[in-house]
């Protein structure tokens, strides 16, 4: 009883107006505004409420100490029901967390959403996956082992650096993402979420033909690695479909043979080693 | 004025005749005055020459003596650190060290009265004071009382260091200013109050920091403006308060024109009132912050020579005005002087100057006596001395070195009587440095590199860089020195991190960093925690990968890792990490050892009962949620749980020392657990974040909660509290980041604004001060960024 009386419970008041940080969460602007002279016990029902923004009652979020099994727990919800400036990529996670391997239905345009600003989604997606198969083959890809970046007949050149150098493997692999990641994030080149700009879109090519190397080498100098990282993500196969159907990657380009068998003629052209420097 | 008359005489004899001779003497007439003046001008131009380098080898002493304050606040923290843990050390768990803790939240509870209970005291009773603290805080833990004493004595002089640090530019010029102004003004409020029968602390303080952040010119020359407009002035718009930029700006405007203005140049005294101050905190270094702020005290008086001049019957108008160069007839004499001793004709004070100056004094003996409440027979003796040591200077060509002398001859006899101001500058400034606080935070610097959520940012402890995890897997870093340097740069600029850290195989949920073992830690929901080796400041973003760089991995947890923290003591040989995890426990790690590194580990119920609760399997046992070790005690920690418990342990033991009530809205979900517990840096209160929008504050003696407030309109994801312990930021999943006036009984919110855009029902998600730059914030949110706050 000692502490009931010393707790004071009043709602702070805040010196802006709340209707700037709760743009996105109206309901829950004027659940705490009626609410200021209210009592303990009127406090916590609202406390419980302000939590179920969404349908299920609880906030979908990782609570820190979430058990590994509870992580993302909360049901599919559709696009449209997302309010966020991110509903997009919301929707593109819990996609490839439902199943990571239906890949068609990931990469289908969701009705309604601008093409490009889907593939954005993707491409940042794609960049976000690839550090973990960096992570993979860090321990075996190094300086001694791959002093170049090659996949198959092909070396590059990194072309991140002022002059397109001569970066050892694992050096290109994470220069290429790191810039990728840098390209993508760049408020000049993608100012907004919603829509790309028109003179941006020619940078999917370049990212796409840049990101598909490091799948490239993967498969051709770590096929293990590789093999098994696919295996539980299927990154690549989304990468590519998602390439071919947006025509982010000639077909001549595509040096990695088919995983499917269906079709093995791709990339068998290109036979002679190049130096690709900067041709983005 | 004699380059007039010789110019006259020459004239007559031309104009009577045009005979060669008399061309001819005309001539060389002229040809000699001509150079006689280039003669004069060359050794004008030598003697301002060496004015400008006696200016700036000042300048650089300077600098020198702020590198030494520096180095004796690190002397300072040092020691205090080693008590603390002297303490730690020396103290049982049992033993009677309680009443001493119990006896801190007084001075945490820092009502009105208590501080001017505590500010009236200091003043009357100085030197009482001085001689009962001095001893104390060399033999701490004497008895509860002392050791009480001691450590508010301590924290006080952190937080002077603090606003040193925070303030000291490049030159004195512009460090000196605000102080002297703010005790005045505080000084002038004081009065103001009690005239007016008391008002509350606010109104005490807010005027006081707007005076000592250096108002913009017109607000100075506003100098009949009565006290009280002011103070409501300065209530109404705390976003004036503490601007040091503008007080930089402004000094680095006067050095300039120091330098291009020599006649104007002025008061050289001040600078050698610190050096003077200087010796005599060499002779008692243990009252070091008082003679800092006499120094500064005493500089009005040669200011106010002039600057009242303006307005000489308005004793606020001095108070007010903070210039911090001003042309000074004292310094002209100087500077005339020598110029006679390099051969020059002496131009002598003229008359109506030596009137001016005697109405001057006679106010400035109003204004000092005023402000000091000494007797004027004292007065006059202080200015005849003052008067004696201007003759010296300007009429008998004596040395600098002489004048140095009596000016600290001078000054040791004012550090008599400032001392109590000083003293009163010590306690208001919890107040005032408080109210320092409300100045505007504004986004400076947004970081755009992550890929998904940034869970945990951390500062670099003494360089502007900070580190970034991300629910992407990686971790950056990144050299703020230039993006914060340079306002242009970083307004359109896009800064690149210097590393990015890889390693996990599923998103990062914290990271720490230890400057002194160089060394960045990572924590992730991959059940790891990687340790790896900082990179130095002036990698280049696509340098080569050094594998060199990946140090250890610490695993052991079974299941995701959700925070971690370091021991805020190490030892070369020793560095703890903390760490909990969704498996239920609570691990320490050394991260030094060379053998294995897991210290520690212990459950819900702590090591004692691990065991026993083991075999029920902890699995379903409460998850810890956050920790956060004491810095008011370095054997304990405390752990806050799932059920919304937060729970005390002895970090060598694991034992469970005590359950904190916290858990009074805890409803059987999550929906009510705890995602964040902080500790207070220099108070035994503990602050929780609720993820039912609560933050509860907590003694951590006794367990209690001392104060609860619905704080956001969502969940409370992260806080943190400035380094001088008087404002906790907080941030929520609604977006917003709140800071919070701790210091005041209110708690009232002293800014909100919008950090993220939420993404995934999450909004900010980390927040964190820099712990030894005050000016600089930083918060992580959903929508990927890192944003860097200025203060302004």
């Amino acid at each position: 009883m000692l502490m009931e009386a010393q707790v004071q419970e009043t709602l702070k008041h805040v010196p802006t107006s709340p209707t700037t940080t709760a743009t996105t969460q109206s309901d829950l602007t004027t659940d705490s505004t009626g609410e200021e002279k209210s009592t303990p016990s009127d406090n916590k029902a609202a406390s419980v409420s302000s939590g179920t923004s969404s349908a299920t009652g609880r906030p979908q979020r990782n609570l820190p100490g979430t058990k590994d099994e509870c992580l993302y727990q909360w049901p599919q919800r559709p696009l449209e029901s997302i309010e966020s400036a991110f509903a997009l990529r919301e929707y593109l996670q819990s996609l490839i967390r439902q199943d990571p391997h239906n890949v068609d239905l990931i990469i289908s345009l969701p009705s309604g959403q601008d093409e490009h600003a889907w593939l954005y989604e993707h491409l940042c997606q794609i960049c976000l996956e690839l550090n973990y198969l960096i992570v993979h083959l860090e321990p075996e890809c190094t300086p001694e082992v791959c002093p170049e970046m090659r996949a198959e007949e092909w070396m590059y050149y990194c072309a991140t650096h002022p002059t397109p150098r001569e970066c050892c493997a694992i050096d290109y692999l994470t220069h290429t993402l790191d810039g990728a990641s840098a390209l993508l994030n760049n408020v000049k080149f993608f100012p907004s979420r919603i829509c790309v700009p028109e003179g941006s879109v020619k940078n999917f090519q370049s990212i796409a033909r840049r990101l598909y190397r490091i799948f490239a080498h993967a498969y051709f100098h770590h096929r293990d690695i590789f093999d098994a990282f696919e295996a539980e993500t299927s990154l690549y196969d989304r990468f590519l479909k998602l390439s071919r159907s947006r025509k982010l990657i000639t077909d001549k380009l595509i040096i990695i043979p088919s995983l499917n068998n269906d079709d093995d003629s791709t990339g068998a052209g290109a036979r002679q080693i190049m130096s690709r420097s900067r041709e983005d | 004025m004699h380059q007039f008359q010789s110019f006259a005489p020459p004239q007559p004899p031309t104009a009577a005749e045009y005979a060669f001779p008399s061309v001819l003497q005309f001539l060389q007439s002229e040809w000699r005055r001509f150079e006689r003046d280039r003669n004069e001008w060359d050794i004008e131009k030598s003697e301002m020459k060496a004015r400008i380098a006696f200016l700036e080898g000042e300048k650089r002493g300077v600098d020198n003596s702020k590198i030494d304050l520096m180095k004796r606040v690190k002397m300072l923290e040092f020691a205090l650190r080693q008590e603390r843990s002297k303490y730690v050390e020396a103290k049982d768990d049992n033993s009677a060290a309680v009443p001493a803790q119990g006896q801190l939240p007084l001075a945490q509870g820092v009502t009105p009265s208590h501080v001017n209970m505590k500010t009236q005291n200091r003043m009357s009773t100085y030197g009482q004071n001085m001689t009962q603290v001095s001893p104390t805080s060399a033999t701490p833990g004497l008895d509860p009382l002392g050791r009480a004493k001691s450590r508010e004595f301590l924290r006080i002089c952190l937080q002077e260091i603090s606003y040193l640090t925070a303030s000291v530019p490049q030159s004195i010029a512009s460090a000196m200013p605000p102080a002297p102004t703010r005790l005045v003004r505080n000084e002038s409020d004081r009065r103001a109050a009690a005239a007016t029968g008391g008002r509350n602390r606010k109104s005490d303080y807010y005027p006081a920091t707007q005076s000592s952040s250096a108002p913009p010119p017109p607000l100075n020359r506003a100098s009949s403006v009565p006290v009280s407009t002011l103070q409501s002035f300065g209530k109404g718009k705390p976003a004036m308060n503490s601007s040091s930029p503008p007080i930089e700006d402004k000094a680095e405007d006067a050095t300039l024109r120091q330098f291009a203005v020599p006649h104007h140049a002025a008061q050289p005294i001040p600078n050698r009132t610190t050096k003077g101050s200087e010796e005599s905190t060499r002779t008692e270094p243990i009252v070091k912050p008082a003679p800092l702020i006499t120094t500064n005290i005493t500089k009005p008086p040669t200011e106010k020579m002039d600057s009242e001049k303006d307005s000489s019957d308005d004793t606020d108008s001095v108070d007010e005005d903070p210039v911090t160069v001003v042309h000074s007839p004292l310094s002209g004499d100087d500077w005339h002087a020598k110029l006679q001793r390099a051969g020059q004709q002496l131009a002598l004070q003229d008359k109506p100057k030596k009137s001016k100056k005697a109405e001057d004094d006679v106010q400035l003996a109003k204004d000092v006596q005023d402000k000091f409440n000494i007797s004027p027979e004292r007065l006059n003796k202080m200015v005849k001395e003052w008067d004696k040591t201007k003759l010296d200077g300007g009429g008998c060509q004596k040395s600098m070195r002489k004048k140095k002398a009596k000016d600290s001859a001078l000054l040791d006899e004012l550090a008599n009587l400032t001392v109590n101001e000083a003293e009163t500058d010590m306690g208001t400034r919890t107040g005032d440095a408080a109210t320092d606080e409300p100045a505007r935070w504004r986004p400076k610097v947004t970081l755009r590199r992550h890929m998904d959520t940034v869970r945990s940012i951390a500062f670099h402890p003494t360089k502007k860089a900070i580190l970034s995890g991300s629910e992407d897997g990686t971790m950056k870093f990144w050299n703020l020195e230039t993006a914060l340097g340079d306002s242009r740069k970083a307004a359109g600029g896009e800064l690149d991190p210097i590393h990015t850290y890889r390693g996990h195989t599923k998103g990062i949920t914290a990271v720490a960093l230890s400057a002194d073992q160089n060394k960045c830690f990572s924590a992730s929901l991959d059940r790891t925690i990687r340790a790896y080796g900082l990179v130095p400041m002036n990698k280049e973003t696509y340098a080569r990968l050094d594998p060199s760089l990946n140090l250890s991995t610490f695993v052991g947890h079974t299941d995701a890792v959700w925070d971690i923290r370091l021991f805020p003591l190490s030892i070369s040989s020793s560095q703890l990490l903390g760490s909990i995890s969704a498996d239920g426990t609570v691990k320490i790690w050394d991260t030094e050892t060379k053998g294995s590194p897991l210290k520690s580990s212990w459950s819900y119920h702590g090591s004692d009962v691990s065991s026993a609760t083991a075999s029920t399997g902890p699995k379903q046992g409460p998850v810890p949620t956050g920790l956060a070790f004491c810095p008011t005690d370095l054997k304990k920690m405390v752990v806050s749980y799932s059920n919304s418990v937060i729970k005390l342990f002895d970090i060598e033991t694991g034992k469970d020392i005590l359950t904190f009530k916290s858990n009074e809205t805890y409803d059987g979900t999550t929906g009510t657990q705890i995602n964040k517990v902080i500790c207070h840096p220099t108070l035994p209160v503990v602050v929780s974040g609720h993820e039912d929008r609560y933050i509860r504050f907590f003694d951590l003696t006794s367990g209690v909660c001392s104060y609860s407030m619905l704080t956001h309109l969502d969940a409370v994801s992260s806080l943190d509290i400035d380094p001088a312990g008087l404002v906790l930021c907080s941030g929520g999943h609604d977006a917003s980041v709140r800071l919070w006036d701790i210091a005041s009984t209110q708690r009232t919110c002293l800014q909100e604004f919008t950090g993220h855009r939420r993404k995934g029902n999450e909004g900010v998600c980390a927040v964190q001060y820099h712990s030894t730059m005050p000016e600089l914030l930083a918060t992580g949110g959903a929508d990927s960024l890192v944003k860097i706050y200025t203060r302004s």
